[in-house]
This record gives structure tokens, sequence and C-alpha cells, in this order.
């Protein structure tokens, strides 16, 4: 099972952006994703710099293949630390019930999209 | 089978995905790629980057930013600030512009793809203030340029020397956004046409105020027809004219005003070689036509032989508030041998006039109110004319302006006179209230047939109040004319009075119907008239009476007569004061001394109605006002005189 799910309990009013990341994908096939809160990024002398105050990536151009904008931080899986019961909601926002914890409510759900809900975090998923 | 799972978002309390748009800044350009559209953005060898279609020279690019800004697809902002211009390009049409920003001056290439299988119509709007640019959009699919509170001038040309030039033969929507005020001035020197061009179809819209000074030549020219509704339009000056369009040009609402000009207010021209008339739905037409249905339009000319507004066709007006100024003279027009005059209103085709309020002062030599190589017809609306300059002519070489002298024997291409309506054409009116003053020559004039049918006409004149080149007929309506100098109503064929309420109160005749060359008056039934002529009597001689005239002597200057068909009342009206004085005899050459006549007070007057005549005199007007209250359509009071039998005698002065 693959799961992935952001790391961490992310707050009530954690910035909602549709898509989170911009990704570059390099010409060996290797993906690389910054946050975009406040992301600027410069081209000058065969080099991209992607800088977001936080964190900085650099390319050479020559080395791109391209970039796109993406909902998860790609490929990197983010372990899940939840214990809380957690309630499963369709989009219409029909109950599909109570799962003891986050990981029980995946376990559980077919393919489709759900809003999690726990006490300190609404999530939506896709279930592919 | 294994499960794999996508976060598509944390939620908060209330879900609230923001927009996210990367900018890329390619100097004063900025695209704008919204993250849900951009889908892959690749790079080509490390020195392109395309997005959206849109190739971009990585080396060219000055910023690059992510934010949570709001695109609007299809609008492309250009701000102008001072000696700069910044352009804001949506992602979804990125790759149908090429933009040349140089300072102020912003030129756009709308590429020929664009259509509408993808991205359609583009906006352009404009705004800010400079001192010294422009903005130049080509293309080759429609467009809307919309100002929002703009002032260009442009001083130094780049791509042209026009304020707003549009080089796509499309239609192009002039937006002036609603509360806004606009500027656009020109370049004193180039070879632009006008201060805003537009090589298509401009139709001018939008609640705001346009204002344009045109230095070099027009101050609108669009290559094809334009359109105004609602917006405000206010040619300050122009080299040239103040609209020049082809095809035609259609006012539905908003206001034009023109002034400060050197050439005719509104012009529309043929643009091919034939006229196409008028068309269903006025596709593709081109006719030189002027259409007038609503809105104010206010227009001043003052050079020589301007027009206020010219068509090479027809001039169509059913509505709206009209005014129109000329004050320059004549001039002689060497390649087509003959003098030119002002004119308020004039048209190449037929003029027709079914509703609107026109007031129309022409001041200058030979200025005309209305003019026209067709006919006009006029059904309704309010018209107003007062021309009070005087002849213009041509002789040995020069134009003569106010001219005094005797120009019966000059041609008539050597000459132009201040009349109030001149058409070439037949003259029809059914409707309407007309007045016409005229202080130096004749009322309204058609070289055809004039035929009155209805409306209330008044016309006051030096010469003739009512002519015609052909046949006149009289069949119904209210009419007044008087001259101070000829005849009140003149025909040169027959002139048949059938109907209508008539006063005709000339120096010379009150009805001449060119005897001299066998030609008749006829009075028919159903015709009330009220007639005198000091000079040569009220009625030409040998006329056709059909219905019983009765006359009464004298008629005194100042009374109010009021006139019975049989008990029924016909009209009133106070008789004008009006001195007697025929013409000249045969050879004399020039103004005679008058022939046998006198003042009006002690004229004769001849009447008819269709049932018994009775006169009363001293009557006092009530009712309805006619001819701004010379008459009345019903009196009271007053005291019953004598009317004996009119004789009608003798004819014209033989040729």
């Amino acid at each position: 099972m693959l799961l992935t799910i952001i790391a961490g309990l992310m707050p009530m009013t954690a910035a909602t952006y549709e898509y989170p990341y911009l990704s570059f994908l390099t010409v060996d096939g290797k993906v690389q994703s910054i946050a975009v809160d406040d992301l600027t990024i410069t081209m000058s002398n065969g080099v991209l710099t992607a800088s977001n105050g936080n964190a900085t990536k650099t390319f050479t151009l020559t080395k791109l293949d391209k970039m796109f904008f993406s909902e998860s931080s790609g490929l990197e899986q983010l372990a899940a630390d939840n214990d809380e019961p957690v309630e499963v909601f369709d989009e219409a926002g029909i109950s599909f019930g109570k799962f003891a914890n986050v990981t029980d409510a995946l376990h559980a759900l077919d393919t489709g999209i759900y809003v999690l809900k726990s006490r300190s975090i609404t999530l939506k998923i896709a279930v592919k | 089978m294994k499960k794999s799972f996508f976060i598509i978002g944390a939620l908060a309390m209330a879900i609230t995905a923001k927009a996210q748009t990367l900018n890329l800044a390619v100097g004063e350009v900025t695209y704008h790629f919204p993250a849900a559209q951009v889908g892959d953005m690749t790079f080509a060898s490390g020195t392109s980057l395309t997005i959206m279609g849109k190739e971009f020279n990585v080396d060219d690019v000055t910023r690059a930013y992510i934010d949570d800004s709001e695109i609007s697809g299809n609008e492309v902002n250009v701000t102008y600030n001072g000696s700069s211009a910044t352009v804001s390009v949506p992602g979804n049409v990125a790759k149908y512009v090429d933009i040349t920003v140089s300072g102020a001056h912003v030129s756009i290439a709308q590429s020929s793809e664009v259509d509408n299988n993808n991205v359609g119509e583009i906006t352009y709007v404009l705004s800010g203030d400079t001192p010294d640019g422009e903005f130049y959009l080509s293309g080759q699919y429609k467009s809307t340029v919309e100002l929002n509170g703009v002032t260009i001038v442009n001083m130094t040309p780049v791509f042209s020397g026009a304020a707003l030039n549009v080089q796509n033969g499309k239609r192009i929507d002039v937006v002036s956004k609603n509360g806004t005020v606009n500027y656009l001035t020109d370049c004193a020197d180039g070879d632009q046409k006008a201060c805003l061009v537009i090589k298509g179809h401009g139709e001018f819209k939008g609640k705001g105020t346009l204002n344009i000074n045109g230095l070099l030549g027009h101050g609108i020219k669009t290559g094809e027809y334009m359109t105004v509704k609602n917006c405000t339009i206010n040619v300050l000056t122009a080299k040239g004219d103040g609209i020049h369009c082809n095809e035609y040009f259609m006012m539905e609402s908003g206001s034009v005003n023109v002034s400060g000009i050197d050439d005719d207010g509104i012009q529309a021209e043929i643009d091919g070689d034939v006229s196409t008339g008028e068309t269903p739905d006025h596709e593709d037409e081109d006719s030189g036509n002027i259409y007038i249905n609503g809105g104010t339009i206010n227009i001043s000319v003052t050079e020589a032989a301007t027009k206020g507004i010219k068509a090479d066709g027809d001039i169509n007006i059913t509505g709206g508030d009209i005014t129109v100024d000329t004050s320059g003279g004549g001039l002689w027009d060497y390649p087509n041998t003959k003098v030119k005059a002002p004119s308020c209103l004039n048209s190449d085709g037929n003029t027709s006039i079914a509703g609107g309020t026109l007031t129309l002062n022409s001041s200058g030599a030979g200025g005309k109110g209305m003019s026209g190589n067709g006919s006009l017809t006029v059904t309704g609306g309010d018209i107003n004319i007062t021309t009070t300059g005087g002849m213009t002519v041509y002789v040995t070489r020069h134009i003569y302006d106010n001219y005094t002298g005797n120009t019966d024997r000059l041609a008539s291409n050597y000459k132009s006179a201040p009349k109030g309506m001149k058409f070439d054409g037949d003259i029809n009116i059914s409707g309407g209230n007309i007045n016409v003053s005229s202080a130096k020559h004749e009322g309204i004039e058609s070289k055809g047939v004039l035929t009155i049918e209805g409306g209330h006409i008044e016309s006051v004149c030096s010469d003739d109040a009512l002519n015609s080149g052909s046949h006149m007929y009289i069949k119904g309506g209210y009419v007044y004319a008087a001259s101070s100098n000829n005849d009140a109503i003149d025909s040169n064929g027959n002139m048949y009075l059938s109907g209508g309420h008539i006063f005709a109160g000339g120096r010379e005749e009150g009805f001449d119907a060119n005897s001299e060359r066998g030609y008749k008056l006829y009075v028919q039934n159903g015709v009330s008239f009220i007639a005198i002529g000091p000079g040569m009597g009220a009625l030409e001689g040998g006329a056709n009476i059909s219905q019983t005239c009765y006359q009464y002597s004298p008629g005194e200057a100042g009374t109010t007569y009021g006139l019975y068909s049989g008990s029924n009342q016909a009209f009133a009206v106070t008789l004008p004061a009006i001195s007697g004085g025929g013409p000249g005899g045969p050879g004399g050459g020039g103004p005679g001394g008058g022939g046998p006549g006198g003042e009006s007070s002690d004229v004769k007057i001849v009447c008819t109605a269709p049932s018994t005549p009775e006169l009363y005199s001293d009557v006092t007007g009530n009712g309805t006002a006619l001819w701004s209250g010379k008459g009345y359509t019903s009196f009271d009071g007053g005291s019953k005189v004598t009317l004996s039998t009119y004789t009608n005698e003798g004819g014209g002065w033989p040729w």
C-alpha cells in the first residue's frame, strides 16, 4: 500500500494553494519540488534558481526538461503520525463512518475522493 | 491490490483553494500564467522556456514569481506612466500577441491565428497618462480597446503618429469605460490620417468620455463604418474633419461634440466605387449614408465651404438632438469649376427626417441650413433653420462673400445663395415642424417638385419663402410663408392648392405660378388660405380657380384675421408688415423701381375656404399656436368684415 499523506498535522489556518509545489524534472528523470509560497525564480548565466525564503533549489538550465505545478511534493513519502479518530465523508458531505485513525480509514476506502476529518486536521484525498 | 492515495489539499474550516499565478516579466511586459492552466512548462537547450505555447528566451526574462493574483483571461492591460508603459498579458493569450514597448509607445501585433476556435476576442485596456506615447494594434480578428481613464499624447512617433492606431480591418469596439474621461492627442508631424485611426469598423461604446485632439488630420477616422452608442465623444481640435468614416455613420445614443476643426464635422464617404445603398441590417453596406437615431450632436464648423454633417450618400434622421453652426463663407472649387459654400447638413443623396430636433444656423456667406443633390422627405421632427449670410460669388477670379450686386445673369456654378433648405431633387413634407428664417435669400427650395401634405411650416425670408423649380402641390398642413422682397410661394411650374391652411404674404405676390412661361396657379376645393401681395397681387394672374376666392381691403399689418370655413374655424393669422413694390419691367436688367403697390396696411387680402368663408378682423387667437405665435388654430372675438368676390385677372409679365 502506498500511502501518501502530507506530513504533519497542518494547522487550521494553513495556506491552501491548489498547487502547493512547483516541481522540476531534470533530463535524468529526477524530480525536485519546492513550495510555491513566496517563490521567486531567476534565470541567469545558464542557471535557474528557485527560492522561497525557506529553501532554495538551483538547476543548470541545460539539464532542465520541464517544470510544473504539483499537488504534493512529488515522490517524497510523508510519514503518517496521527492516531486520532477520524470521520470520513464523501464530496457531498455524506459520512462513511468513523475510524480509529487515518490509517484504518484509508485501508477501508475504495477508489474515490474523500474528506477525512479529525480533531486537528481536515484532509481531502484521492484514493486510486 | 495496492492502493495509492494523494492528498488533494489540507482543508481549513472553510475550504478555500487560492488561485496561483506564475508571473513572468520580460522587460516592461509581464505574462501571467494561472497554475491550473499551464501544465508542463518546457525548457529547450537551456535557452528557451515555453509556457502555454509562448516561447521565451530565458535571457530575456527579467523576473519570475508566483503569487495568488487572479487573472482575467483575454484581457491585456497597458498602463502608461509618464515616459514608460507596462503591459500585463494573461497566459491564455500570451502566444497570440507580440508586444514591443519603447518608452511609452506600445505596439501589439495580434496573431492572425486568433479566431473563435481558440482564444476569441481579446480586450486591450488602456490606462494611465503619458506625455509622449501611443498605442498601436494590428491584427485580423475583431478586438476591443477599452479606455480606462487614459491620457495619451504622441509627441514623437515610433509606430505611427496617431495616439491610438488600430490596423485591423475587422470590427473594433472602442469602449470608454463608464465614468472615465480619456484624452488622445496625436503628433503634429507624421503621416497619420487622424488622432484615432481604425482600419476596420469602429463601434464606439461605453458611458465614458473620449476627448480628441487631431493636430495633423482628422480627429477620428475609420476605414469602414462607425457607430456611436452611449459614449461621449468630444473632438476639440482637428486639422481635417472631426469624424471621418467610410461606408456609413450611425449614431444610436450618446453625445458627439465637434468644434475647433478645419474641415467638416462628420463626414461619411463611400469606400468603393459604387454605392450599395442601404442594405438589410446594414450588412456589407457601403453607402456613404449617415443615420442619426438618437443622442445629442453639437457641431461648429468655421472654415469656408465646410459642412456640419456631410454624406456621400443619404442622411436619415429619426431622433436625436442636433445643433449645427456654420460661419465660413464660400470658396472656388477650381477642379470642379464651381463655388462651394457651407451647409449645416449636406447629402449627395437623399435626406429624410422622421424625428428629432434640428437647430441649424449658418451665418457665413452662401451658408445653407440643409442642402442636397437628391430629395428631401420630412415626416416628423422639429427643424429650425436660420441663415444670415449673403451671397457668395466668383467673378474676375475672386471669391466675393456677401456680394450685393446683381447675380441674375451669373451662371449657377459661379454663385451660392444662403438658402434655408435647397435640394436639387423633390421635397416632400408630410409631418413635422419646420421653421426657416433666411435673412438674405430663399427659405425652402426644391429644384424639382415641392409637395406639402402635412406638418407645420413657417418660412420667413427676404426672397421666396417657398420655391419649386417644377410644380408645387400643397395638399395639407399649416403653412406660413412670408417674403419681404419677393414672392411668398413661387413655383416655376404649375401650383396646385388643394388642401391645408396657408398664409402667403409676399412683397410681390402671395402665390406666383410662372404664368410667364404658360404655367398656372390652380386653386382647388379643399384649401384654406389668406394671401397678400402688395406688389403684384395675392394670386398669380390667369389662375384656374375652382374654389371661389374672396377679397377684402384694406388689410392692416399687425391685425389678426380669423378665417371661417362655413361654421368651422380654419385658422387665424396676424398680418405681417410687408412693403409693396414690384420688379422692374422687361429689359430693365436689374432691380426696378417697383411697380404699383403699397404697404400691407392697405393691401388687398384674398382668402378662400372649402365652405363659404367669413373673415373676421381683430380676433384673439386661442387653441394651438401656429408659426411661432403668428397664428392660431382657433380664435374668438373680432368683427366680421365684408368680403367681395375676388376676380383674378391677367397673367405674368409676357416674355
